[in-house]
C-alpha cells in the first residue's frame, strides 16, 4: 500500500515538476516574444531593442536641432528645434521627441521630453542634464501625413548639470542605528543559552560519572 | 511495557548499527551516484560559470533559492515536530523523535548549502564574512541559519547520550566502542545524570522553537524587503514558517514511513502515529490556506502596479497551471486525504504528504520566480527555465537527505531507547545481550 502510495506520489510529483517548467518556458504576458536561442537572450540580458540609427534620412523633412543655454545657466540649456518639410515649407502641429544617448547596458535613448511645433515649424524644450560634458542629443520627428520621418542630432558641451541628489536622513535612522546592536545581544543570548545547554548537560553527565566511579571505587 | 517488547524495542532500534546488507549498499550505492553527479554539476558549474545555469540578469533567484527555502522548512518542520511532542509531553513522541530531529539536521545541512551554491564562486561566501553589512537580510540569514544548525545538532546530541551509552555497552571489543564512550560522556543513567540531561534538553526543546521561527522569518524577509511585486508583504514570515511547518511534519511522515517499512519498526511505529502527525498537517495545511488566502485578499484588492502583473500571471498567466497545480493536488485534496471520514491508513497518510511535499515546492516556485521575472527596469519579462545542471544538483541534494538518514542510522540507534523508557518505564533489569554482528569482526 505504502509503495502504491509513493509510485502514486512521485508520479504526480514528476507532473508537477513538468508544469512548473513548462511555465518558466512559456513567456508571462500575452504577446511577448518567445524565448529567443541566440546568447543574448539566454544571458538574460534586457530585450530592450537596439538603439535607431541617428543620421537624418537624407530624402526626409529637415530637422535642425540647435542648443543654447537657459537666460539663467543653473536651469540648463533650451534645445530649439525646426521642421522645415521637402518642399521648404515649416511643417506646424508636428510632435518631436528629444532623447540624450546614454550608455546603460549598452547605448540607448533617454527620453527628454517631448514638444509640438508652432506655425513656425519651432518648437523647443528646456534641458538640464544630470552630468556635465558632452552629450549627444537627438531630436526625433515620427513623420506626420505625408511627411516620413526624420530626426536632427547635435552635441551639447555641458557646463552645468542638475545638483547631486542627495537622501534624507530616515525618520528612524537613530532608532535604527541601535537595532543591530539588540539583535546581536539577542544572537549572543541564544548561543549562551546553546552553549549552556550542550556545555552544562556534558559537565553535569561527566561529573556525576565520576562521582558514581568514585563511589564504586571507595566500596 | 514489558520487558520483552522492551528488549524487541531496543534490538530494533540498534539492529541496523553496524550492518551493512545488500539492501543498505544498494540504496548507498544509488543515493551516493545521484549526490556524485550532484556534485559533478556544482564542479562544472564552478569551472564555467553561472551561465551554464537558467538564472539570467532578471531571474536570478531560481532552483537554488527555492531549494534552499524548501529544505531548510523542511528541517523545521522535523526539529518542531520533536520540539512540540517533548514540551507537550506526548506519550507517543519516543520512536518518532530521533526520526524527526535527524531529519531535521539532514534537511538543514542540505538547504544550508544552497546560497553558496547560488553565489556561483564559492569563495565568496567569505565576503559576506568580511565584509557583510549588519543592515543587509543576507547576513541576517547567515546567522540565524548557522545559529540554527548548531541548535539543532546539539538538539539531536542531548537525547542521543544515553543511547549513545547503550550502544557503547552492546559493542564489545569493537573499535567504535571507544568512539562511543566518548561521545556518551559516561553516561550510566544515575539521577543526576539524568536531571543533567532533562535541564539541557529542555533548554534545547524551548530553544529550538523561536529559533526555527526566526531562521524562516529571516529567509521571508530576504524577499519581503524588496521592492518587489508579490514580495513585498508584511505577512510572508507567518506565511513562511507555516509552509516550513506544513513541509516539514509532511516530510516526517515519509521519512517515519520510510524507515518502519525498511527496518521493520511496524509493532512500534503504528497507524497511530501517522494519524496524529496527520492531525498535525491537517492544522497546519488550513492555517497555510487562510493564510495564503488573505495574502492574495488584500494584494489583489490595492492592485497596486508592481504586484497586479503578478497576480494576473499567477492566477491566469502562464504560472496558473503552477499554482493551480499546487493549490488543489498540492494542498486541497492532501489535507482532504488526510481527513477524509472514513478508515484512516498510512498509505493515505504517505500520498497525502507526498503531494504535500511536491506543492509546497512548487509554492516556493511560484514565490520566486514570477516575484524574480516581472521586470523593475523597462524591460520585458524575464524567464527561467532550469538547465540540466540545476536539475542535477537538485536531484542530488535531495538524494543527499536520505544517504545521510541511512548512514547516521547505520551508526546510531533509528529510535530513542532513553525516550522510550522515561515514556514507558523501564522494567525490572535483567542483562541485555546485543551483539551486533560486526562487534564480531562482522559488517556483513
Amino acid at each position: 500500500m505504502i509503495r502504491k502510495a509513493l509510485l502514486l506520489g512521485s508520479a504526480l510529483v514528476a507532473t508537477l515538476a513538468v508544469i512548473a517548467f513548462a511555465s518558466g518556458r512559456l513567456p508571462l504576458v500575452a504577446g511577448a516574444p518567445a524565448a529567443s536561442d541566440d546568447a543574448h537572450a539566454h544571458s538574460g540580458a534586457p530585450t530592450v531593442a537596439a538603439p535607431q540609427p541617428i543620421v537624418p534620412p537624407a530624402d526626409g523633412s529637415r530637422v535642425t536641432l540647435s542648443t543654447a543655454p537657459a537666460a539663467k545657466l543653473e536651469l540648463g540649456y533650451t534645445l530649439s528645434v525646426t521642421v522645415i518639410s521637402p518642399a521648404g515649407m515649416p511643417v506646424n502641429d508636428a510632435t518631436i521627441r528629444f532623447y540624450d544617448i546614454v550608455d546603460l547596458f549598452g547605448q540607448r535613448e533617454e527620453l527628454i521630453g517631448s514638444a509640438v511645433t508652432d506655425g513656425q515649424g519651432l518648437t523647443a524644450i528646456s534641458y538640464l542634464p544630470a552630468m556635465t560634458g558632452a552629450h549627444q542629443i537627438v531630436a526625433r520627428f515620427a513623420g506626420q501625413g505625408t511627411l516620413t520621418p526624420s530626426l536632427g542630432v547635435t552635441t551639447l558641451e555641458a557646463t552645468v548639470a542638475a545638483p547631486a541628489y542627495t537622501v534624507d536622513r530616515p525618520a528612524l535612522a537613530t532608532f535604527s542605528a541601535y537595532v543591530p546592536y539588540a539583535a546581536g545581544v539577542v544572537v549572543l543570548a541564544v548561543w549562551g543559552l546553546i552553549a549552556l545547554s550542550l556545555f552544562g548537560t556534558a559537565r553535569g553527565v561527566v561529573a556525576r560519572a565520576n562521582e558514581s566511579r568514585r563511589k564504586g571505587d571507595t566500596a | 511495557m514489558d520487558r520483552r517488547t522492551h528488549d524487541r524495542y531496543i534490538e530494533r532500534a540498534t539492529w541496523p548499527i553496524g550492518r551493512g546488507d545488500r539492501n543498505f549498499w544498494i540504496a548507498v550505492s544509488v543515493l551516493s551516484a545521484l549526490v556524485a553527479a550532484g556534485i559533478y554539476a556544482w564542479i562544472y558549474q564552478i569551472q564555467r560559470g553561472l551561465w551554464v545555469t537558467g538564472l539570467n540578469q532578471q531571474v536570478s533567484w531560481g532552483f537554488y533559492i527555492i531549494n534552499c527555502v524548501f529544505f531548510i522548512g523542511m528541517s523545521y518542520g522535523g526539529a518542531m515536530t520533536s520540539a512540540i511532542l517533548r514540551l507537550t509531553n506526548a506519550k507517543w513522541r519516543a520512536p518518532l523523535t530521533r526520526l524527526a530531529e535527524t531529519t531535521a539536521v539532514a534537511a538543514l545541512l542540505v538547504g544550508a548549502v544552497y546560497p553558496i551554491i547560488d553565489m556561483g564562486r564559492p569563495d565568496r561566501f567569505l565576503y559576506i564574512l568580511r565584509y557583510g553589512q549588519v543592515g543587509s537580510p543576507v547576513v541576517w540569514d547567515v546567522v540565524a541559519i548557522s545559529t540554527y544548525m548548531i541548535a539543532s545538532l546539539v538538539f539531536l546530541y542531548l537525547p542521543l547520550i544515553p543511547d549513545l551509552a547503550t550502544t557503547r555497552d552492546s559493542l564489545r571489543m569493537s573499535r567504535l566502542q571507544r568512539i562511543y564512550g566518548v561521545l556518551a560522556l559516561g553516561w550510566k543513567g544515575t539521577p543526576g545524570q539524568r536531571a543533567s540531561l532533562h535541564r539541557g534538553i529542555g533548554i534545547m526543546a524551548v530553544l529550538i522553537i523561536p529559533l526555527a521561527v526566526s531562521v524562516h522569518s529571516v529567509l521571508a524577509w530576504l524577499f519581503a524587503v524588496t521592492a518587489r511585486g508579490g514580495w513585498h508583504s508584511t505577512i510572508f514570515a507567518p506565511l513562511f514558517v507555516l509552509a516550513a511547518m506544513l513541509s516539514g511534519v509532511a516530510a516526517v511522515i515519509l521519512v517515519v514511513a520510510a524507515f518502519r517499512k525498511v527496518y521493520g519498526l511496524q509493532e512500534f511505529i503504528t497507524a497511530r502515529h501517522f494519524r496524529y502527525l496527520s492531525y498535525l498537517m491537517i492544522a497546519l495545511g488550513v492555517g497555510y490556506l487562510y493564510f495564503m488566502v488573505s495574502e492574495y485578499l488584500t494584494e489583489g484588492y490595492l492592485a497596486e502596479e508592481s504586484v497586479t502583473p503578478v497576480l494576473e500571471a499567477i492566477f491566469v498567466g502562464s504560472y496558473a497551471p503552477a499554482f493551480w497545480s499546487f493549490t488543489i493536488l498540492g494542498l486541497i485534496v492532501p489535507l482532504a486525504l488526510a481527513a477524509f471520514p472514513g478508515r484512516f491508513t498510512i498509505a493515505r497518510a504517505v500520498g497525502a504528504s507526498t503531494l504535500v511535499i511536491a506543492g509546497m515546492w512548487l509554492k516556493r516556485f511560484l514565490i520566486v520566480v514570477p516575484g524574480m521575472a516581472e521586470p523593475i527596469m523597462p524591460w520585458d519579462w524575464g524567464r527561467y527555465s532550469p538547465t540540466w545542471v540545476e536539475v542535477t544538483i537538485t536531484i542530488g541534494s535531495a538524494a543527499a537527505i536520505p544517504l545521510i538518514l541511512i548512514i547516521f542510522f547505520r551508526f546510531f540507534p533509528v529510535m530513542s531507547v532513553h525516550e522510550m523508557e522515561e515514556v514507558e518505564g523501564t522494567p525490572e533489569p535483567r542483562a541485555i545481550v546485543l551483539v551486533p554482528t560486526f562487534a564480531e569482526g562482522g559488517g556483513k
